[in-house]
């Protein structure tokens, strides 16, 4: 059976179109899994961690061990091609005299040739050993967040609370709130809660916002772990009550005369969502000017520069007003600006001021050079 | 006859594909056996642990602006990948700058380093060799987890780690990519002669 030169092309293209769909969409990637293990301090503790490299097929790797418990770590091999398996072999001491938090990164960068005339990258991913040496007696640390909501919405606290002591602890939890002027407004109990030694527990509470102007507050967790007043452990977190508003927070002042110029727009959401399609509206009435800038995405609260271009060429005052408009999910934040020329130097008088003052100084030296021949002659 | 050719090339066409997609599918499934493990009992409980996995990405991973001179007169040529335009000088403008991505399932801390700085990398008198960071997808730095200034320009770090640049690199899919845009200025008393550097990614699980 002969084919025909189209279906040849067609079984062609097919095959083309499934080796380009299967390609992977990877440069240059390093991973590791997993990204890290957390154990709790033990004396002499011998002990394998094993970790999984992944790269480019070609690619190198160097592996490497950092941190303050490296030096109590072994690595099975410190070079891989194409990735592979990593084992850690740890030997703990039998004491760390530094309670808390250790860690013991273990990473591998691809090893990249530089090319001439290129900015090239590399890599690098560090996994973690996380080791937590206990503190004497009772002791507590804290993980505390406060997500931003928008008025009217409830904010969520989230608590937890972990016993890093050698003693189990009974805590009496609370959260208060603060507001931008450092005024407290609210508290939430959050009652007892028994953690045993080298575990944690969480707590999530929740907040009526309702009533509560939009703005910044600060929510402070205040855990109480045993009967004496350092038995306590703070957390400390900011959060928004947010609401549909772009501010216009700067602009260009100063422009350049007869020349395109770059307007630039500083915005501020005060709003917990991503507001997309953001742009500005500049008018100069007096020389009917007009531009828009592109329009941008803002992240929830974000701060970002809008870029306009502009002509200076039509006007002809030192300072000129304009009107910026900054529009936004059918709304708009107007600002009235005042713009200013950059005093250009007039380099006919920087030069005269030159020659004149060359010339004073000239005469000068000549009037002396003259003045001391004739005394000379005198004598 | 026309159309039992048409018919049986491509019931072969559909075999073809079909075996290499059973083939492609048996590999993919056996690479995910070290990302997912999985234990089946005989009371038909099935209990699935995903691994913690940290991986990073370079999607553009070189920025080349050719060869080219300082232009007569001026005193240095300036080339940015941000507002993609060469200035004073006769390279070729690059607007793409490097596209970095959290391809994996963790958050982590995000630091860049260079192997050579301004002096050593360009040379001459009063050059530069700046990065400038950027969200690629809104909310991968989240503001409250940012570091540097994102979308201002600082001059690169030969220190490893380098440079914080994220607290908080998000993984999730819609927003887990970073720009990083370079600067770097050439002054034109710089020796003439192919310059290369490597910028290093450092990403460490949070």
């Amino acid at each position: 059976m002969r084919v025909s030169r189209f279906w040849r092309a067609t079984i062609c293209f097919l095959f083309v179109l499934f080796a380009v769909l299967h390609t992977p969409l990877i440069e240059s990637y390093v991973g590791v899994a997993p990204a890290y293990y957390s154990i709790d301090f033990q004396p002499g503790l011998v002990k394998v961690f094993s970790f999984d490299f992944n790269t480019n097929q070609e690619s190198e790797l160097e592996v490497y061990l950092e941190g303050d418990l490296k030096e109590y770590a072994e690595l099975s091999t410190t070079h891989l091609k194409g990735g592979g398996r990593v084992n850690v072999l740890l030997k703990l001491p039998q004491n760390i005299e530094k309670p808390g938090l250790h860690k013991l990164f273990i990473g591998a960068k691809q090893l990249t040739k530089e090319e001439k005339g290129t900015i090239g990258v590399s890599a690098n991913v560090r996994a973690v050993i996380k080791v937590y040496v206990p503190y004497p007696g009772k002791y507590a640390e804290l993980d505390f967040s406060a997500k931003s909501a928008n008025a009217g919405e409830p904010i969520e606290f989230r608590l937890k609370i972990f016993s890093r002591g050698k003693e189990s602890i009974n805590t009496l939890s609370r959260i208060e709130i603060y507001d931008f002027e450092d005024k407290k407004v609210g508290e939430l109990n959050l009652g007892e809660t028994l953690v045993e030694a080298g575990s944690f527990k969480e707590i999530v509470k929740k907040w009526n916002t309702e009533g509560y102007s939009p703005g910044k507050y600060t929510a402070v967790a205040v855990v109480r772990y045993g009967s004496d007043d350092s038995q306590t452990a703070t957390a400390k977190r900011e959060f928004r009550i947010g609401e549909l508003y772009i501010d216009i927070v700067n602009y260009t002042k100063v422009l350049e005369r007869e020349k395109i110029n770059k307007f630039e727009i500083v915005v501020e959401s005060f709003w917990n969502g991503v507001i997309d399609n953001v742009f500005a509206n500049v008018t100069i009435p007096e020389y009917n000017i007009q531009f828009i800038t592109p329009s941008s995405t803002l992240e929830p609260f974000e701060k970002k520069t809008l870029k306009g271009y502009f002509d200076t060429t039509p006007i002809d005052k030192e300072q000129f007003k304009a009107k910026i408009e900054v529009h936004y999910k059918g709304k708009v934040t107007e600002k009235e600006a005042l713009l200013k020329f950059k005093r250009k130097i007039d380099y006919k008088i920087v030069v005269g001021a030159i020659i004149l003052a060359l010339s004073v100084l000239t005469s000068i030296i000549l009037i002396i050079i003259l003045y001391r021949r004739e005394h000379e002659k005198k004598r | 006859m026309e159309t039992d050719k048409v018919l049986l090339t491509i019931a072969v066409v559909a075999v073809a594909v079909s075996v290499i997609g059973l083939v492609f599918t048996y590999n993919t499934i056996s690479g995910f056996k070290l990302w997912l493990t999985g234990l089946a009992t005989d009371t038909a409980t099935a209990n699935v642990t995903i691994t913690s996995s940290e991986a990073i990405n370079f999607t553009t991973d070189n920025i080349n602006w050719g060869s080219g001179t300082v232009n007569g007169g001026e005193t240095n040529a300036t080339l940015d990948t941000a507002s993609g335009t060469v200035t004073g000088g006769t390279w070729t403008a690059v607007s793409q700058g490097f596209i970095l991505e959290n391809i994996g399932n963790v958050n982590v801390t995000l630091d860049l380093a260079t192997d050579k700085d301004a002096s050593t990398f360009i040379g001459g008198t009063s050059p530069l060799y700046q990065f400038n960071v950027t969200n690629n997808e809104a909310g991968s730095c989240p503001s409250a987890n940012q570091s540097i200034t994102f979308g201002a320009y600082y001059d690169v770090n030969t220190t490893s780690p380098g440079t914080r640049v994220c607290d908080n690199f998000q993984f999730t899919d819609a927003s887990d990519t970073l720009r990083i845009d370079i600067k770097v200025v050439i002054p034109a008393d710089a020796i003439p002669e192919a310059k290369g550097s490597i910028m290093t990614a450092t990403a460490t699980a949070v």
